[in-house]
């Protein structure tokens, strides 16, 4: 796995890295969460909005392919996220996704939507409570 | 958010003035309602008012925006093919309703930093206590001989805010003469959502192939390269003929003089950088995106990517309780899931100072979806920007599918269904 020390990577990034490519992207970054882990706490709720833009508010939509999040036990989600880390469990997303936060973060992320009701953020009409 | 835990909590009142002052004082702002004005109505104004009125009851939200609806960008690319634009269109009622907050339908004219107000073309002043610029970009018509804004309403369409251009570059798209040619010529970095200049062309040969086989197109890239590349490339070279002289898609590289430097429309060519004269029968230039023109008007500092932000909370420095996000803020990529991510950063700064709390640790991810095909080759990028100082930090970047999996059509398949699923539950996680 390629590990780059990032200082003023985004300037990196406009520079030409593969010559023979052309390619201003890099194609591939990875620095290890575990970096990040003296720096100040995101919080679980921090951490689990930024899931909402796939999973639904607060992890709570519960009618398409990506499921929600909202409700699931804590040791569940844990696990899952763990085994997604470490390329356990097979999947096209969420390895990378989930690789990219400590084992603390994926802890309080775990709390934050333990915590969410497993009821859909909208309910459709008539099932309003 | 900051790591307040019940414990702290109690620590800092203590049990008495727990008992008397209420919970963090938070009935003070109840009687003098703090205003939090918001610029744009798009997804990162409307996510900032929602995820704001999420954890606060109390403030005072106005959004300002000149138009009545929003039209979504992402996926916007498939009206080309013919899906109804209506799927990305919502209206503000929903949200308005259901986080209350107020609408002022006007474009800003203003901004008085000193004073803490904008004032509107019509006239209007709003006070603020705290303020979120989110009006999206600013396009530059006068870097291209011959081309203006005019010009890109009528004719050189640039279709890159959805709206009433999607349809009408469809509909030029369809009336093109058999074996015609369509060139699309890029800006350079950075604009709005990288790889979609790249997914329009990809999903228009594919087009092509059913309905105007001998039909090229010509892509005039002001970058040298461009993001998903080997995915792009790999696709093209598969079903294109990329790289052969019978190409449904050619690309000219900014190495190659592919920027754009001269466009007549009456005898519809362009002039690239290196003199070489191209006739089309569409010519779709995407303009250079800048800053939004109020931020740089009302003097806010420009920088590399966009204007001068802490990326601890997306403020302004010098400009207490001034916010900045989406494609003006200084991020190399633009693009509507950060944007979204952005303003639950703010939504939540601004929160922690009404309660006199320093705002906590953010992070933002850019977990996004492009396709070549659009119901068989799908790709995801995931990003991780973290932050420290102040300045931004890229921790993770990843462009899927890997070069080793990019023989795998299963792959791309479901990849293209996650994308199309991204498409619905993020028009719901910003408006609903």
């Amino acid at each position: 796995m390629q590990k780059i020390i990032l200082s003023g990577i985004l300037l990196a990034l406009l520079l030409p890295v593969h010559a023979e490519e052309e390619n201003p992207f890099i194609e591939k970054v990875f620095v290890s969460p575990d970096t990040y882990a003296k720096d100040p706490e995101v919080s679980g709720k921090m951490l689990g909005d930024n899931c909402d833009a796939c999973h639904g508010t607060q992890g709570r939509v519960f009618d398409e392919g990506i499921p929600a999040l909202a409700g699931i036990p804590k040791d569940t989600f844990i696990k899952l996220m763990m085994d997604f880390k470490a390329e356990k469990k097979p999947t096209i997303i969420m390895n990378h996704v989930a690789r990219a936060f400590t084992d603390g973060e994926i802890s309080r992320m775990a709390t934050y939507f333990a915590a969410q009701p497993a009821t859909p953020w909208l309910a459709k009409k008539g099932e309003e409570k | 958010m900051s790591q307040t835990t019940r414990r702290d909590m109690l620590k800092f009142l203590g049990g008495a003035a727990l008992a008397s002052t209420g919970l963090l004082g938070k009935s003070a702002f109840a009687a003098d309602k703090a205003k939090i004005v918001i610029i744009g109505g798009g997804i990162g104004g409307i996510t900032t008012a929602k995820y704001l009125r999420m954890i606060n009851k109390d403030v005072k939200i106005t959004v300002v925006e000149p138009n009545s609806e929003y039209i979504f960008c992402p996926g916007s690319n498939e009206v080309l093919l013919g899906d109804p634009i209506a799927d990305f269109i919502r209206t503000y009622d929903h949200p308005r309703k259901r986080y209350n907050f107020d609408m002022v339908a006007d474009k800003v004219a203003s901004i008085d930093y000193a004073k803490k107000s904008i004032k509107t073309a019509g006239g209007t002043t709003l006070p603020y206590d705290s303020l979120v610029i989110s009006p999206g970009p600013t396009f530059v018509f006068d870097d291209i001989e011959g081309y203006s804004q005019g010009l890109a309403e009528t004719k050189i369409l640039h279709a890159w805010k959805a709206g009433k251009q999607t349809t009408m570059l469809r509909d030029q798209i369809r009336a093109m003469p058999q074996g015609g040619t369509m060139v699309i010529a890029t800006p350079s970095m950075p604009f709005r959502c990288p790889p979609a200049p790249y997914e329009r062309a990809s999903f228009l040969a594919g087009w092509m192939e059913k309905h105007n086989p001998k039909a090229k197109i010509i892509i005039l890239d002001k970058n040298p390269g461009f993001i998903f590349q080997i995915q792009y490339t790999k696709y093209w070279k598969d079903n294109f003929g990329f790289g052969t002289d019978k190409a449904r898609i050619e690309r000219i590289s900014s190495q190659e003089g592919g920027a754009v430097a001269k466009v007549d429309a009456k005898n519809m060519t362009v002039t690239n950088a290196h003199g070489d004269t191209i006739k089309a029968d569409v010519i779709n230039i995407i303009p250079t995106n800048q800053p939004n023109e109020l931020t740089v008007k009302s003097g806010l500092k420009k920088v590399d990517f966009g204007i001068e932000v802490n990326h601890h909370d997306m403020s302004i420095d010098g400009h207490p309780d001034v916010y900045l996000i989406g494609d003006s803020a200084d991020f190399l990529v633009k693009t509507g899931y950060l944007a979204a991510n952005q303003a639950k950063v703010v939504a939540q700064a601004i929160d922690d100072r009404l309660h006199g709390k320093s705002p906590g640790q953010p992070i933002y991810t850019n977990n996004c979806v492009a396709k070549a095909s659009k119901d068989n080759f799908g790709m995801s990028i995931t990003d991780t920007f973290r932050e420290r100082d102040g300045k931004l930090l890229l921790a993770q970047t990843v462009q899927d599918p890997f070069p080793e999996e990019i023989d795998n059509p299963f792959l791309h398949h479901i990849r293209a269904a996650v994308s199309d699923n991204w498409q619905r539950s993020f028009r719901r996680a910003v408006f609903d």
